[in-house]
């Protein structure tokens, strides 16, 4: 039942879309769940720096796989939070929540759905003849990074997160939301990412993928903090 | 699908005709203001081009400064002028080019354990006795290898681009030290790097020609293996009579550079390997033989050269005889501590004087070198030699407008004190000297300053035209524009006379020094075009006006799209300020793009109001779209920078020709049916579609098999039964024939308006009894298949008129590519349609960046070296003046001419026939000025920053071909959619369909 639906939930997927547009009802605002209090990922810029501390730009697909613990349980540890922090603020969600099994699943489910990030991450224009080890570890750490988060905040259900796309000002919404403006900007930062990649000054945080993974790390703190300010 | 009712009752007929009547001029009238208002437009747009134009030519003009290759050949004569030195030093002599040869690598460093010092020792130990001497020899920027040998053999300074040179930009036409060889019925044996092939073909000795691919740096060892095999055989004293001048051009050293930078360990063995053949070489030389090894530049710290540092440009000059000793100054001028900072140097374009004068040639006669003076055998020796060398370049000098008269008048002191012999030798050669490196700094100062006066004019033109074409496509409300266009014409040429006026009075009053009449003119009138564009909007509108329009458009009209294409603009603007962008271009491009279809797939995929089936419609284009874009990405040429990060994939190889057929019947196919979708596929379509394209992409696939074939080792080994000739006279005619249909048949018969749309008859259904009770007898209906997009499905086939001859001159992967930018294009438009972003400024944005996608992956990139000449050829045997040249038009803006005609279809696709054409063509203009203005802003950006980086080490490699490619956009880009588009595609469909259903 959990996996059914988690599959859906990811809607920045082509094939996810099966969403039933017969359910218009006006208050989708309520279905977003909101923080009770500001959860921001700075644990993400102490994990950039582990990862340099452990060598990342000599041995980069060794570290990505090394670190991949250390995601799991961070992120385990931030879905904890997000569970604490909902469960103030909306009353009757508590009782039906699962809180272990909420997290262990969307842990999973991070892992899953780093295979389809994975083929949008190629579509996008990653190597494709080379570096493939590289890639996939790239989206098993973004995958742990924007959807993880998500995947607790509405507990596997896809119509809440599609209800967000439905409201009047999405911009207001996304940035009103702890995890929904960490998770946009995490996005955003990845985009930038590749900026760097370029430039001809031969630095070994150029390598691929260095700079993206990096712009997703601190694009989703740079996102939180923003919310928070917003 | 969209169905109109013709009520063909006959009960009030004559109502009907009166009716009919009355609608008929009506709707003549409509026209008549349709077509005023057509031309309009045109003319407005025509004044605009003219300004951009305008704009690029004077930015041109101060940044390419041309040199004027004079095409006088020197030669020996009895009188004054007589350049040749009689009798000859040297028979014979043997030129070794080493690739990149920096002077550290061949001097000793104490103290160095880096893989390239201390490893080629042979050329500073031969240079210890009289018999050898070793220089360290200045390149001219840029140092790239074919400009380098330009500059060695005619002795002059090569700028960008010289006037005067021919088509193919390569083959030397000036008077150079190898023509005067071949002249004197000297034998000239080559083996190496192509690029001396490229330049000399007409010089070398057929039977003793060997050229190597030099293109291939990832290749290390093929080229030099090649040269050592023929050059010892050669060598043998029973072939040496076989040629008088022997050149190898070793690309080893250059190719380890570029691969893996000098540090590396293969660079140790290929310069044990360089002595060891420079070691045999020495061994075999015989006594009238000249041995003289150089390299052509040097390389920077990371392998590569092109720029002015001085890695790049110091260089080794070696000269060795057996029987003849040289001329050597005092051991302190050969200091080679500290990586041999303070060691003799002399100029490459020297070597040119003193071969010239050691073989007993002529100096060529553009030649500014001085004769370099070790290689004589003692001051008097030297002395004639310098004055020979003064009377060339003074003979240059004469011939040449616009030099000091100061100098020449150094000149005739020198010679003065020659003849009157009042001063000693070394006095005579010291003057001698001066004059020529005064003069040749005056060359240099005339051939290689940028004119900023004229930049920054260009720029200025170019940046009012931008603000005025921006506020023209995106600011005034398109309906407003469409009323204006005879304000703007009427004060456009009155402004545009008033300029050219007042620009000659100033010409012939104040007669300023910089600006001629031509250029007094044509600033002139730019600047009365711009005031006369200006005067109307200021006049109906305000400053205020305009500004309060932009910001509604960031408060009202501002959604995420409109969003991502202000970012796509920027960036793409932006990418010029660094050279690592430029020569990314390619991949920045493409993952716009596919940002732009993974929003598409994302914006649909959360649209909640779209039915199910437009859902899954919309879905599946946005998926072709962004898969079609990525897999075109994965399509590319590199660029020399690129390396070692890129693996060039535009090769020709049998699958991409078994892919060309397969993709002329995929192709039409996936036309059909998108059309349809759109039930448009009828009468015109199916003649076009299925039957026309269908035959002219077979032919093109049987083209470039013939192609394939003849050049095929595996085709050519094995007794083939066509001959070729035979191929030859077939691919020309396949290519004639092709280009016939589709530029000149296909697109006469689309004027005459073919439409693809069919009436169906079928039995009224009686449906709606209460309004078919007034009609008495069975009515029939009948419905207009193909209605809903008759603009669209009639325009895309003056897009495939096109589209099949640019397939033509592409080169397979080229034609694959533009195959799928046809799938784009009509994916892209369903998707606009479902999307309805038709009217965002993002859709003609799109195609834009579409058309430098495809650019890139039909094989070319921003460099000169990428054009591909050869197609120049597929029509003609030899240049001839139209042909030849539009091939290569075609091939080169080929992706650029498809978008530019397509950018119509964002307004027309699944357009019914609307009763209103005015508005239709106002949208058209508003779309194809976007286009105009996109390209303008990527164009005046990559002026900028070229203009800024004018003194940057990658100027002439990266910035000013980006410039040239961009000013060739703009003017290629304006003229095609002013010429076809408007005035030929759109102006014909709107008139043609108004004509028919207009109501």
């Amino acid at each position: 039942m959990a996996k059914k639906t988690s599959r859906k939930s990811v809607s920045f997927q082509p094939n996810e879309s099966e969403v039933n547009s017969d359910a218009d009802a006006p208050e989708y605002k309520t279905k977003v769940p909101t923080l009770a209090y500001p959860i921001i990922p700075v644990q993400n810029l102490f994990l950039v720096w582990d990862l340099f501390r452990r060598g990342l730009t000599e041995h980069i697909a060794e570290t990505l796989l090394n670190s991949l613990p250390t995601v799991a349980v961070l992120s385990a540890a931030q879905g904890y939070l997000i569970t604490l922090a909902s469960a103030n603020s909306g009353k009757k969600s508590k009782k039906q929540t699962n809180v272990p099994l909420l997290i262990v699943g969307s842990v999973f489910m991070s892992f899953v759905l780093s295979v389809p990030l994975f083929g949008a991450i190629l579509l996008f224009g990653a190597p494709l003849a080379s570096h493939l080890t590289e890639t996939f570890l790239l989206a098993v750490h973004l995958s742990f990074l924007i959807f993880n988060p998500l995947l607790v905040l509405f507990k596997f259900d896809l119509d809440a997160f599609v209800s967000v796309f439905k409201a009047e000002r999405i911009y207001r919404l996304i940035f009103g939301n702890y995890i929904l403006a960490s998770s946009l900007v995490a996005v955003a930062g990845v985009w930038i990412g590749v900026i760097p990649i370029p430039l001809d000054w031969d630095r070994p945080w150029q390598q691929w993928p260095i700079t993206l993974l990096v712009g997703g790390y601190v694009g989703s703190v740079v996102g939180g903090a923003l919310s928070v300010l917003f | 699908m969209e169905s109109v009712d013709i009520d063909t009752s006959a009960t009030n007929r004559r109502a009907i005709k009166q009716q009919q009547f009355q609608q008929q001029s009506r709707s003549k009238i409509r026209q008549q203001k349709l077509k005023v208002t057509f031309i309009g437009y045109l003319v407005v747009l025509v004044f605009l081009a003219l300004v951009q134009f305008i704009g690029v030519g004077f930015f041109t003009k101060g940044f390419l400064l041309s040199r004027n290759v004079l095409p006088n050949v020197s030669e020996c004569t009895t009188n004054d002028f007589n350049t040749c030195m009689a009798p000859a030093r040297f028979d014979k002599a043997i030129l070794l080019v080493i690739d990149a040869l920096r002077f550290d690598f061949a001097i000793p460093i104490a103290d160095s354990n880096e893989y390239y010092h201390n490893n080629f020792p042979i050329l500073h130990q031969l240079a210890q006795d009289d018999h050898g001497v070793l220089l360290k020899f200045i390149a001219d920027p840029p140092t790239t290898t074919l400009q380098r040998l330009k500059g060695l053999t005619t002795g002059s300074l090569p700028t960008f681009i010289d006037a005067g040179s021919n088509f193919d930009g390569d083959a030397i036409d000036e008077d150079n030290w190898l023509l005067q060889l071949h002249k004197n019925n000297k034998s000239i044996a080559f083996m190496g790097d192509d690029t001396w092939y490229a330049l000399f073909n007409h010089y070398i000795n057929p039977a003793l020609n060997f050229p190597y691919d030099s293109l291939n740096v990832w290749d290390l060892h093929t080229v030099d293996n090649g040269v050592i095999e023929h050059l010892y055989p050669l060598l043998h004293k029973d072939n040496s009579s076989q040629w008088d001048l022997l050149v190898g051009h070793f690309l080893g050293v250059d190719h380890v550079g570029h691969r893996y930078g000098p540090r590396h360990f293969s660079m140790k063995e290929k310069l044990n390997q360089m002595n060891e053949v420079i070691a045999n070489v020495v061994k075999s030389l015989d006594d009238k033989t000249l041995l003289v090894v150089i390299g052509d530049h040097g390389m920077d710290s990371t392998g590569n050269h092109g720029g002015d540092s001085p890695d790049e440009l110091e260089s080794t000059l070696f000269m060795y005889a057996k029987n003849n000793k040289f001329f050597k100054k005092d051991s302190s001028h050969y200091n080679t501590t500290e990586q041999g900072k303070h060691y003799r140097a002399v100029n490459q374009i020297d070597l040119v004087s003193t071969m010239s004068l050691l073989l007993g040639l002529p100096i060529p006669f553009n030649n500014l070198g001085f004769p370099i003076d070790e290689a004589f055998e003692n001051q008097m020796e030297l002395s004639v030699a310098s004055y020979k060398t003064l009377q060339q370049i003074q003979g240059f000098r004469n011939s040449t407008p616009n030099l000091s008269p100061e100098i020449n008048k150094q000149y005739h002191q020198i010679i003065s004190n020659y003849t009157n012999n009042s001063h000693d030798l070394y006095t005579l050669v010291d003057s001698a000297k001066t004059y020529q490196s005064r003069s040749l700094e005056e060359c240099k100062g005339l051939w290689a300053t940028f004119d900023l006066k004229m930049i920054g004019v260009g720029i200025t033109i170019l940046l009012l035209a931008l603000t005025f074409i921006l506020t023209y496509a995106r600011s005034i409300p398109a309906v407003r524009v469409s009323t204006m266009s005879f304000e703007f014409i009427g004060s456009v040429i009155a402004m545009s006379l008033l300029g050219l006026v007042l620009s000659l009075s100033v010409s012939l009053v104040l007669k300023p020094a910089d600006f001629n009449l031509k250029k007094c003119l044509a600033l002139g009138a730019s600047l009365g075009i711009i005031v006369g564009f200006w005067a109307p909007i200021m006049d109906r509108f305000s400053i205020n006006w305009l500004v309060h329009q932009l910001i509604d458009f960031f408060v009202y009209n501002f959604n995420s799209w409109s969003f991502l294409g202000l970012v796509y603009v920027v960036a793409h603007c932006l990418i010029f300020a660094s050279n690592s962008y430029v020569v990314w271009e390619d991949k920045m491009v493409s993952f716009f793009l596919m940002t732009f279809g993974v929003a598409c797939i994302f914006n649909i995929a959360i649209n909640f109001e779209l039915p199910r089936s437009q859902k899954i419609l919309g879905l599946s284009h946005a998926i072709t779209f962004t898969s079609l874009t990525r897999l075109v990405s994965t399509i590319n040429l590199c660029r020399e920078e690129q390396r070692p990060y890129c693996q060039a994939t535009f090769t020709t190889s049998w699958w991409s020709i078994v892919l060309l057929h397969l993709c002329s019947y995929l192709l039409p196919t996936i036309i059909k049916s998108f059309y349809k979708l759109s039930d448009s596929y009828h009468s015109a379509a199916p003649l076009w579609v299925g039957t026309g394209l269908k035959f002219l992409m077979f032919m093109n696939a049987v083209y470039w098999t013939l192609e394939y074939v003849s050049n095929s080792e595996y085709f050519l080994s094995t007794s083939f039964v066509l001959s070729s000739p035979l191929i030859k006279s077939l691919k020309l005619a396949i290519a004639r024939i092709v280009l016939f249909i589709t530029l000149v048949l296909a697109n006469f018969s689309w004027s005459k308006g073919p439409l693809c749309v069919k009436l169906e008859l079928s039995d009224a259904v009686q449906e709606d009894s209460a309004e078919s009770e007034d009609s008495d007898g069975p009515s029939k209906t009948a419905t207009i298949l193909g209605y809903g997009n008759v603009y669209g499905s009639s325009y895309f086939l003056l897009v495939l008129n096109f589209t099949v001859a640019i397939m033509l001159v592409s080169k397979p992967l080229g034609a694959i590519s533009i195959n799928m930018l046809i799938v784009q294009i009509l994916s892209l438009l369903e998707l606009y349609h479902i999307m309805d972003i038709r009217r965002n400024l993002i859709s003609p944005l799109i195609f834009g960046l579409l058309g430098y996608q495809h650019f890139f992956s039909t094989g070319h990139q921003a460099t000169l070296a990428a054009i591909q000449w050869d197609v120049g050829f597929m029509t003609t045997e030899t240049i001839t003046f139209p042909f030849t040249h539009l091939n290569i038009v075609l091939n080169t803006f080929g992706p650029f001419l498809i978008i530019c005609l397509s950018v119509p279809l964002i307004t027309l696709w699944r357009l019914a026939p609307s009763s209103k054409p005015i508005t239709i063509l106002s949208q058209i203009v508003t779309n194809v000025t976007t286009l105009i203005t996109y390209q303008l802003f990527t164009g005046v950006s990559s002026l900028i920053f070229a203009a800024h980086f004018r003194r940057h080490l990658m100027v002439w490699k990266i910035f000013a071909p980006r410039f040239m490619l961009s000013g060739l956009l703009i003017i290629t880009i304006n003229i095609f959619v002013i010429v076809v588009t408007l005035w030929f595609g759109t102006g014909r469909v709107v008139t043609q369909v108004n004509r028919i259903f207009g109501k």
